[in-house]
């Protein structure tokens, strides 16, 4: 069949680079070692961060820390509860949580609650 | 996954992926992006193969799924994709260079099911159980495909 043949010879000179092949296998689990920081970029809805910047005021007035809220990591599989603190950086909302995994391990970030 | 059956299915297949990912989104710098987010999937998730060709249509799946999920992220309409680690692929024949531009502009899905039925050699039934789809809609992409080719190609088709 010419039309297999001539597709054959296209897809035959089709190749990942070098470049490519080495980053696929540099990626390994050591990526996510140590601490997995997930950064929780919101956009700037306005009345959203009216309200955040709003409630975060009242939070450092009172409390001098800044808002926090409970989210669940999942590490190979297992619930464990985390803090993630939000900051804001402008007309950003930045929520970061840290945990520590070993090597092997696989950390996944759900967001389950609403800040307090 | 062990670190070892890792490296070994990226050097089988990976060339396959980047085949499958180009066939779907036409450029190298998208290509490449699905082919590293295909592979983090293979490392990330834990699946249970049961063969050589679960790995095979496992890795498809997944890839289709990913150029699927790129092409109406929020992050695809609104980024400019920068430059590719790959370059475009460069053809020892003119035919092949003609005819590669040709499957470029053929849509996705067409590109998709072109692919694995010429090259891969799946059946249209093969393709139908990959992919989900019906097999009819399968033989439909294929026929839609070569009668682009033929206008776009003409004499030679």
């Amino acid at each position: 069949m010419k039309e297999k043949e001539a597709i054959k010879k296209v897809y035959d000179e089709i190749h990942a680079s070098d470049a490519l092949f080495g980053k696929v296998m540099e990626l390994n689990m050591k990526s996510f070692k140590a601490k997995a920081v997930v950064k929780y970029v919101a956009a700037s809805i306005a009345a959203a961060t009216l309200a955040f910047g709003a409630s975060n005021g009242i939070c450092y007035a009172a409390t001098g820390e800044s808002l926090v809220s409970k989210v669940i990591v999942l590490i190979n599989g297992e619930e464990t509860e985390q803090e993630m603190v939000w900051t804001s950086e402008g007309d950003k909302v930045i929520g970061e949580v840290t945990v520590d995994v070993e090597d092997g391990d696989t950390a996944y970030i759900s967001f389950t609650e609403e800040a307090r | 996954m062990d670190r070892v059956e890792y490296e070994r299915i990226v050097c089988k297949y990976m060339d396959m992926i980047y085949r499958l990912a180009i066939s779907h989104t036409k450029t190298p710098a998208d290509a490449d992006d699905i082919v590293q987010q295909t592979f983090v999937k293979l490392l990330t998730k834990k699946v249970l193969f049961t063969d050589e060709e679960h790995i095979k249509r496992w890795l498809i799946r997944v890839c289709i799924n990913e150029c699927n999920s790129f092409f109406s992220s929020f992050w695809r309409k609104n980024v400019d994709s920068m430059e590719a680690v790959t370059s475009e692929p460069e053809f020892t024949m003119k035919e092949s260079s003609e005819l590669y531009e040709a499957i470029k502009k053929l849509p996705a899905k067409c590109g998709t099911v072109v692919y694995l039925f010429y090259y891969e050699e799946y059946s249209s039934k093969e393709i139908a159980e990959i992919l989900h789809i019906k097999e009819a809609t399968v033989r439909t992409r294929l026929v839609r495909a070569r009668n682009l080719l033929r206008t776009q190609l003409k004499e030679a088709w």
